[in-house]
């Protein structure tokens, strides 16, 4: 009891840092989510782009061809050279250039010649501008070939796609296709978490490690084992903080959204999970570290080291496979996956539960790995 | 029945690899002393005590103390004892106060009791005014004073201190000094071990002179100092004096060395009567003006040179032990 209430007071000592942590994480996830929400895609609207033509023909059909892009994109006339072309595309001043040939409707429309364009390779707006055209020339030649006339025939194609289709998003979050609100709270938490846990223990056990003190302690007629046992409860209750700290934040930001958010119970366990895999890495790191001027260094390392690897700061969508094949051997990448199932899907099918508890049960695993990995280094600091 | 002997060590025997610690160290403290373990570096000093609150196990031999051997899980004789370490064994990010309540807490559960106690060895180590100080904000007196305020807080029967004084300035010295006897007084038990000769000296009762694991000499400082063959050492203030003239008192009878510096003539005697006066008529044989004359006897220092020997010790040899 006593070593266990020194861990606490020297716990108490690490308030500020805590509280510093705690203010900088909620200050970063509040405007990383904010910002993705205002260009969030929660109603569907068609892509406008800057598009060229250039018209030699000048016929109806051209001009038909003009208006229905034109319905879709912002349309400019185009009269000059491949350098100036060449120049507008590469600062996306202009996405597509079509060029409409003389004889238009005889050569393309009659499927002698193809419409020659110019666009950005590889492009997903070049995609999108062609199949739209395809499209136009497709409907344009059924028209002609069912007897209608040219102006006819544009009319009733521009007629026809002019109609919009209507767009529902697939809400399977419950947030109108979006991740849950709380999403990226708990994307970012790993790091937070991480660096309380590591910082804390790590000066805590610095402080009870000294050579001198450690004698005092030894000599003192508290038995070993109690002292282990109170510095573990210590790790314990420190953790408990953590956790607490880490499910208040989301009921206070967000309230209804996260309480009544079907996943509850899943984002609890895994906040358990990181809890006890941060305790564990938390546990290693204060037994390597042997004085507080390089704490700062070592946690900067791992926790900064894990959350990039796996997927805090950055998406793991953007990450090479090899990094994400590593990343697998990481405990902060399982906490992850879980969190991405948990914020798309407001409720789990049986695979995507077998997948969420198998993130778990890995965490669990590597907690378990890495506190006998502390052991190991324990054992070997005290007997060398 | 209370016992007498409070520390009792049989045949001890301490080995690193090859070297040899502890050579068969047999010690005896009994109660009310404050034992003076003397003994130049790598002698066996730390060892010994190490061994004494059983941070190190040990080749062969018996440590008893209070009258039960002492082990690791000895928790009812680690109750009784007090440990102040030679380097400042504090928390840095304690208070003053909450180190002295922290280190006594582990001994005291009893809150009360324990204010008191706290409150007492603050008045005894007199940081009264530094309480609310950090470790950091301390000079090198008052964190050897809280050191010992840590180590001395629950009123232990039995205290060991090693080296308490190291770098610490005379006042702060004296304090720590006056405080150990203190203690004593108060019912303590005190082994300590020191390198200021001085210390060791104005202050226990009995000492033990150690050197390369073993027991040399134990006695009280007069005792010891009756051991040796050395006496007084006079000193004469003369006009100087030439070689043939110190080589001449140097063949006196009762004269161990003599040494002429600056005019001043440093005569070291054997034990016996007739000294003083022999030199003195020598001088005047010898139409030597002198001045001021006086005799010191033999110190504490004279008596561990003599047993330890004047050799400088190889570093090496000094680190092994």
């Amino acid at each position: 009891m006593t070593v266990f209430r020194g861990f606490i007071k020297l716990a108490l000592r690490q308030l500020h840092m805590l509280l510093l942590y705690v203010a900088v994480f909620v200050t970063i996830a509040v405007i990383v989510q904010l910002s993705l929400r205002e260009e969030g895609t929660d109603t569907f609207e068609m892509t406008s782009l800057p598009v060229a033509v250039e018209d030699r023909d000048g016929g109806a059909a051209a001009e038909g061809l003009k208006e229905y892009l034109g319905q879709i994109h912002r349309v400019t006339e185009w009269e000059g050279d491949l350098t100036g072309l060449q120049e507008k595309m590469f600062y996306r001043d202009i996405y597509y250039l079509v060029r409409i040939p003389e004889n238009f409707e005889a050569a393309c429309l009659a499927g002698q010649e193809k419409l020659e364009v110019t666009k950005i390779p590889g492009t997903t707006s070049a995609y999108y501008v062609d199949s739209q055209i395809s499209a136009w020339l497709r409907e344009m030649k059924a028209m002609l070939a069912a007897g209608y006339g040219t102006q006819e025939a544009c009319a009733l194609v521009l007629q026809a796609q002019s109609g919009a289709g209507s767009v529902r998003m697939l809400d399977e979050s419950g947030y109108g296709g979006e991740p849950a609100p709380h999403a990226f709270l708990f994307q970012y938490l790993p790091y937070m978490v991480l660096s309380i846990l590591c910082y804390g223990a790590a000066f805590i056990m610095i402080a009870f490690r000294r050579e001198e003190v450690r004698r005092r302690l030894l000599v003192s007629p508290v038995p070993r084992l109690r002292q282990n046992l109170g510095l573990m409860a210590g790790y314990l209750v420190l953790g408990a903080v953590v956790w607490v700290i880490s499910l208040i934040l989301p009921v206070t930001l967000y309230r209804g959204d996260f309480l009544s958010d079907g996943n509850l119970p899943y984002y609890m366990a895994n906040v358990t999970a990181l809890v006890l895999v941060s305790l564990s890495i938390a546990y290693v790191v204060s037994m390597c570290v042997k004085r507080a001027e390089t704490v700062s260094g070592v946690v900067n390392v791992v926790t900064l080291g894990m959350c990039f690897l796996c997927g805090v700061f950055v998406s793991m969508d953007v990450m090479a496979a090899g990094v994400k094949r590593a990343a697998a051997f990481l405990p902060v990448y399982w906490y992850e996956a879980v969190n991405g199932i948990l914020s798309e899907q407001a409720s789990l099918t049986a695979s995507q539960r077998t997948e969420v508890l198998q993130g778990l049960g890995l965490q669990l695993l590597f907690a378990a790995a890495i506190f006998g990995v502390g052991m190991a280094v324990s054992r070997y600091r005290e007997t060398d | 029945m209370e016992e007498k002997t409070i520390v009792s060590i049989h045949n001890l025997v301490k080995r690193y690899g090859d070297v040899l610690a502890l050579d068969h160290l047999d010690l005896e403290i009994k109660r009310g002393e404050i034992y003076g373990l003397l003994g130049p570096n790598g002698s066996g000093k730390t060892t010994a005590i190490n061994c004494l609150l059983a941070l190190l196990g040990y080749d062969k031999g018996s440590i008893r103390v209070f009258g039960e051997n002492m082990e690791p899980d000895s928790y009812e004789s680690k109750r009784r004892i007090g440990v102040v370490m030679q380097n400042v064994a504090v928390f840095e990010e304690l208070t003053v106060r909450e180190n002295i309540d922290y280190f006594c807490s582990l001994y005291v559960k009893d809150k009360k009791r324990r204010r008191q106690l706290v409150e007492e060895a603050v008045r005894f180590t007199g940081l009264e005014d530094h309480l609310k100080k950090y470790p950091k904000k301390l000079s090198g007196g008052l964190l050897r004073r809280l050191n010992i305020a840590c180590g001395i807080a629950h009123r232990p029967e039995l205290i060991l201190m090693d080296e308490p004084t190291v770098a610490v300035d005379p006042q702060s010295r004296n304090h720590i000094l006056e405080g150990i006897k203190k203690l004593n007084e108060q019912g303590s038990t005190i082994i300590y071990t020191s390198h200021y000769m001085e210390e060791v000296e104005k202050i226990c009762t009995r000492i033990s002179i150690m050197d390369r694991g073993r027991i040399l000499a134990t006695g009280t400082k007069e005792e010891l100092k009756a051991m040796i063959g050395t006496g007084e050492t006079i000193t004469v203030e003369t006009g100087g004096m030439t070689g043939e003239q110190v080589e001449e008192v140097r063949l006196l009878p009762g004269v161990v060395s003599a040494d002429c510096q600056e005019g001043v003539l440093r005569v070291q005697c054997t034990q016996g009567a007739g000294n003083l006066t022999g030199l003195l008529h020598r001088l005047e044989e010898a139409d030597i003006p002198f001045g001021r004359v006086w005799s010191q006897p033999p110190t504490l220092n004279d008596v561990f040179l003599e047993i330890t020997g004047k050799r400088l010790r190889d570093r090496k040899e000094e680190e092994e032990g």
